[in-house]
């Protein structure tokens, strides 16, 4: 400690910060970077599958129609601008604004889950099938996983809006929420041309 | 005594890959030297008590310690640039070496064991055996390759690099000896519990050897000549023996485990693990999973007045 | 921001009330819950470093034993299915167990004290990260104990590991041991990520930012790009082996090479995830024997990115052999003789650096930093000679590659490492470490390291494969195998020396105070070990070598509560502080989600659908690690 220290007093600085400004963030970043990569690699190793076979789509499965996956598509994509604007409004300390749009967000959510649910109940083949059958109930599985922790999370800063003892943390958490759920929308449209729309173009008997 | 180092080459390939290597080798010495040289040099010149001032180095010094570092940097990147092209000249000669070849073999790797195939497109010449490679000096060689199981990796050092055994993808590569030899191979992925066993040897003769070599292969197993040979097959077909084995001129037709038409002629047993003699085939007929344990051959009490008689019938084997 | 002027007399007394009110709110827990309960960054730290050591020797011993058996030709000290353990066992250990971990511990210990800030940006998830991986290693080792110890090799090539070939339960251990080291991994990843991003002192720039938080802030971002290939991979080969999924099965349209692709899609940057911090090690120790700053800061820097990012672009070159086409090839060996002048680069600063310096401190850390450079540029060498595809295809999958990567993960990962070891014990645990006693270590482990690894370049060459449990008399190999059997026995003598040197002088060592070497970052600046908080006041910095350029007058911060653990948010580029972030304190709940997680992992590797049992335990931890909380330390309303 020196004799006569100038000192630098951070004491008026707030205790919140948004998007780039928050540790917060950069988890959602990390968890961005991972997931990215691993979905990424399962996309390329339905490709890379495609090109060791003969036939396409491999005896054993089919191709799968395109309607319920593109309606469950549609479902998410409208379910983001909520998620958008609760996060905004999470900013400016608007709590039954940013609630209002959380539950929107999670309404359009379980309503492509239901889709999903379907959609999945009606593949005739499970998956031992063949390589693109295990491939595809992967993607499925890791990315209804994500789904659902992104619900799960929703709901739970819902609840917690609705008590005395949301605060700040929640806030951020509101902004984690949304930029995760950017992630988990976007990276399905590249899985689901791999999946629903990709067999059309690469068949091959 | 086989030749087994890729500092023997006794082929072509073998023998451009050692050229190529020799580069390399020179180059990393020379970088090591240098290199190496110099914190040798700044340790000896360095040896001194702590220093006491934490003073940047002058303006001179750090722009000549730029240049250094500059010029040092860009001759890595030239030295590596030649060292690049020559394995692209390299790699581009050995697949020019694979053109034309004259004769072609497939070897399908077994968890451990390797079984040849002498392809020929008149049916009655094609030839099954196990374990040896017979070829003729000054001939290239087709290796087609494949797996039955795991990934296996073929291997003869004196002659070229090595190829992967791998199940549903084709490989192949081209050998060619320059002088008659037998020469080492040995499975070089690791493939379970007797990797270390599967063992091959690649036995270049004089093509006119080799030729009657074929023929004689060719030839079924010879009919028995006396009372103890006959009783010595009997035990042979009675035995599970024939569930995995072949001998052609018999009705032991099984293809899970080697074709043993001929196995008096080879050196070794069980792909490598022991010299070929009477003592070691009696301990390995007897009992294969003390030998090499773990192989897929299962132990099968043999009656003991039936073991003479067997071994001396796989013996007449030639 | 306000800047004002105190009065002598009463600085003094606020500083000592502000000192025990953290140090009151940094303590950690007493009792066998409280040790449970830990999150500070060094505590952890130390955790990681402690169990990655004892992994280190199990790892050594598997070695020893696997060098006894191949000491001589047909040897039988060993049974053929237990050296196949052995020598999967050791690698696992070693890459998962022990190296990553061990870097990843001297990162979560020295990246705050580093930054000048007091923890890392998730606490909890620091823990739970360590939870994993213990978790994970013991799930390992009972496996092997019980004779269920994976035998596949460390890279388990399909279909060997697959359900046809590998029956039985010892590669599934291996695999979800993987899954549980991938999770520890990403977290820390994670966490190092955000600290060195948003953490720092005001001050500190990205262009002050010491190098050794660079290598491993480098190494956080490969991390999460090269983990997760395996984690899918491993993922896909349980799937495979457990509920009948065909990713590997070539006669339902799979493939083995897959597996390659993917696991050394991993499996390449790993090494350099290992290698950066060595050299963040040494860009470190040459500073502190040479008192000069490194020369070539922005070069080095650009050089540890550039490696990272290369680091991707390498990974065919462990499948040269495999048949692929020529083109392809070329363009892997290409990029892995180019990833050689970023590092080449790198070794040319140093020598500038010693070479502008004239003078070096010769202790044992300087002996383990020069030890790096001579063994670390042999297994650059062969690492080149590798990239050459005919070359490759005579010398892969033999002692040749044995020999090369020994050379450059000890070399340039291990002999950094105990530099660093003699160069930070003292700031850990307030001793020095005998230097005598140093030098015997650094020489026992130098020349037993080449006596026992460089016999085997020669072996490759004469026709020796990798992972045989015994070799024939007539292959000659015999006499080199024994020179590299006793080279290995030099090396665990090191090993002892070491161990007794550090209980000798955690009792017997001289004290080192605050700073014995005269360096330059932060942590030489606070006590040895420092206090939980780091600093009572977080410092600022005015250059890029923090205690060298420090003025009477620097400020420091204030205005941190000290009520709650609080510490600054700085601007990514500047360091200009943004905002005040709380963390939270001790908690329970990291070990018990770290429980949960580990239920489900493991009892579905025995009944798949098990896993579900384990996400609803999962989520039921995650709900009480979030619980919203009326007290005020942890979330407040905005007071601004």
């Amino acid at each position: 400690m020196t004799s006569n220290p100038r000192f630098i007093d951070v004491a008026d600085l707030p205790t919140i910060a948004f998007l780039s400004r928050s540790p917060a963030f950069w988890a959602a970043i990390g968890v961005v970077m991972m997931e990215g990569t691993m979905f990424s690699l399962l996309i390329a190793s339905y490709y890379y599958a495609r090109l060791g076979v003969d036939v396409w789509p491999p005896p054993g499965t089919r191709l799968l129609g395109f309607t319920l996956p593109t309606i469950e598509l549609v479902l998410l994509l409208i379910s983001v601008p909520p998620a958008y604007w609760s996060s905004e409004a999470a900013k400016k300390n608007d709590i039954p604004k940013a609630r209002l749009h959380l539950i929107l967000n999670v309404v359009f959510a379980l309503a492509a889950l239901a889709v999903r649910a379907y959609e999945w109940g009606t593949l005739n083949f499970d998956w031992k099938a063949n390589i693109e059958a295990s491939i595809v109930w992967m993607m499925l599985a890791l990315h209804t996983f994500e789904l659902g922790s992104g619900i799960l999370i929703t709901l739970f800063l819902i609840a917690v809006s609705l008590t005395a003892r949301f605060n700040d943390t929640h806030r951020k958490g509101i902004d984690f929420d949304s930029i995760t759920w950017y992630f988990i929308v976007g990276i399905w449209i590249p899985m689901y041309a791999t999946i629903f729309i990709a067999p059309y173009i690469i068949q091959a008997s | 005594m086989s030749v087994h180092s890729a500092f023997a080459p006794a082929g072509a390939q073998a023998a451009r890959i050692y050229e190529h290597w020799l580069l390399y080798w020179y180059v990393a010495l020379a970088v090591y030297v240098i290199v190496g040289g110099a914190f040798l040099y700044l340790l000896i010149r360095s040896w001194r008590s702590r220093p006491e001032s934490i003073a940047e180095p002058t303006q001179p010094v750090q722009h000549r310690m730029a240049k250094y570092v500059g010029a040092s940097s860009v001759a890595t990147a030239l030295i590596l640039i030649l060292l690049l092209v020559s394995a692209a000249i390299t790699g581009h000669d050995l697949a020019s070496y694979g053109q034309k070849p004259n004769l072609q073999i497939n070897v399908i790797g077994h968890q451990w064991w390797w079984e040849v195939q002498y392809q020929n497109d008149d049916p009655s010449m094609t030839l099954m055996t196990a374990n040896e490679i017979h070829i003729p000096t000054g001939q290239k060689v087709l290796l087609n390759l494949t797996s039955s199981d795991v990934i296996h990796s073929f291997w003869v050092p004196s002659l070229n690099g090595k190829r992967d055994l791998i199940p549903s993808h084709q490989n192949t590569l081209t050998i060619e000896a320059d002088r008659p030899g037998v020469y080492r191979g040995q499975c070089a992925e690791f493939c379970g519990l007797q990797h270390a066993h599967m063992i091959l040897y690649v036995i270049a003769e004089p093509p006119s050897k080799f030729s009657a070599w074929m023929r004689h292969q060719l030839q079924p197993a010879p009919e028995p000549v006396d009372a103890k040979l006959r009783h010595g097959r009997d035990v042979f077909l009675n035995e599970p023996c024939v569930t995995c084995h072949t001998v052609r001129g018999t009705t032991a037709l099984g293809t899970v485990g080697p074709d043993l038409t001929h196995i008096a002629d080879r050196q070794t047993i069980g792909a490598g693990t022991l010299p070929n003699t009477p003592g070691h085939l009696s301990g390995w007929v007897t009992d294969p999973q003390r030998a090499k344990p773990g192989i897929l051959m299962p132990t099968i009490p043999i009656a003991p007045n039936d073991v003479q008689p067997l071994l001396v019938y796989l013996e007449s084997l030639r | 921001m306000t800047e004002a002027q105190p009065q002598p007399e009463s600085v003094a007394h606020l500083f000592e009330e502000e000192r025990s009110a953290l140090q009151k709110v940094w303590r950690n827990p007493r009792g066998l819950l409280g040790w449970f309960s830990v999150t500070t960054h060094q505590e952890i730290g130390r955790r990681y470093i402690f169990t990655a050591f004892l992994f280190l020797l199990a790892g050594g011993v598997e070695a020893m034993l696997m060098r006894l058996q191949l000491a001589r030709p047909d040897n039988h000290f060993l049974s053929n299915d237990f050296y196949d353990q052995l020598f999967t066992m050791h690698g696992t250990t070693m890459m998962f167990l022990f190296a990553v971990p061990v870097l990843e511990g001297f990162a979560i210990y020295l990246v705050p004290l580093m930054v000048g800030t007091r923890n890392v940006a998730f606490p909890r998830l620091n823990a739970f990260g360590y939870w994993m991986y213990v978790f994970g290693g013991i799930f390992l080792y009972i496996g092997f104990l019980c004779n269920t110890g994976a035998d596949a090799g460390w890279f388990a090539y399909t279909p060997l590991s697959g359900p046809q070939y590998s029956p039985g339960k010892r590669v599934d251990f291996w695999a979800q041991m993987i899954t549980f080291t991938e999770v520890s991994a990403l977290s820390v990843a994670v966490e190092i990520m955000t600290t060195v991003l948003r953490l720092r002192a005001p001050g500190m720039s990205l262009n002050r930012i010491p190098i050794f938080v660079w290598s491993v802030f480098v190494q956080a971002l490969m991390i999460l790009f090269a983990m997760p290939a395996i984690m899918l991979s491993s993922g896909m080969l349980l799937c495979d082996r457990t509920i009948g999924t065909h990713y590997f099965n070539p006669s339902e349209g799979g493939d083995p090479l897959l597996w390659q692709h993917l696991f050394w899609f991993f499996g390449h940057p790993e090494v350099y995830i290992i290698f950066i911090p060595g050299t963040g090690f040494v860009s470190t120790l040459i500073t502190a024997a040479t008192r000069r700053p490194l020369f070539g800061y922005t070069a080095v820097v650009l050089s540890l990115i550039a490696t990272g990012f290369m680091g991707f672009g390498l990974w065919v070159h462990h499948m040269f052999a495999t048949g692929l086409p020529q083109l392809g090839a070329s363009f892997f060996s290409a990029a892995t003789l180019v990833i050689a002048i970023p590092t080449g680069v790198q070794f040319f600063c140093w020598i500038a650096t010693i070479w502008s310096a004239g003078k070096l401190t010769m202790n044992t850390a300087t002996h383990f930093m020069f030890g790096f450079f001579f063994i670390f540029l042999a297994g650059g060498l062969t690492g080149v000679m590798l990239g050459s595809v005919p070359l490759d295809l005579q010398v892969h999958d033999t002692y040749f590659v044995v020999a090369h990567f020994h050379y450059v993960l000890i070399g340039g990962m291990v002999f950094p490492l105990m530099g660093a070891f003699y160069h930070w014990i003292p700031k850990m645990t307030g001793r020095l470490l005998n230097e005598t006693a140093g030098k015997v270590n650094f020489w026992l482990l130098f020349v037993g390291f080449n006596l026992t690894f460089f016999p085997m370049h020669l072996l490759g060459f004469y026709g020796m494969p990798r992972r045989v449990y015994t070799y024939q008399a007539d292959t000659g190999w015999g006499g080199l195998s024994e020179l590299a059997s006793i080279g290995a026995a030099l090396i665990a003598l090191g090993g002892l020396v070491f161990i007794g040197n550090y209980l000798w002088s955690m009792r017997h060592g001289i004290p080192a105070g605050n700073d014995p070497w005269g360096s330059d970052t932060l942590e030489w600046s606070t006590t040895s070990p420092p206090p939980n908080y780091n600093y009572v006041h977080l410092p600022t910095v005015s250059g890029r070598y923090a205690l060298w350029s420090r003025l009477p007058d620097d400020p420091v911060v204030t205005g941190l509560h000290t009520d709650r653990r609080e510490v600054l948010v700085t601007g990514i580029l500047d360091g200009q502080p943004d905002h005040r972030y709380i963390l939270p304190g001790s908690s329970i709940w990291p070990l018990l989600t770290a429980i949960a997680v580990a239920i489900g992992f493991i009892a579905s590797v025995f009944v798949f659908h098990d896993l579900t049992y384990g996400i609803i335990l999962t989520a039921l931890t995650l709900l009480g690690w979030f619980w919203p909380r009326r007290d005020p330390r942890h979330g407040v309303k905005d007071q601004s």
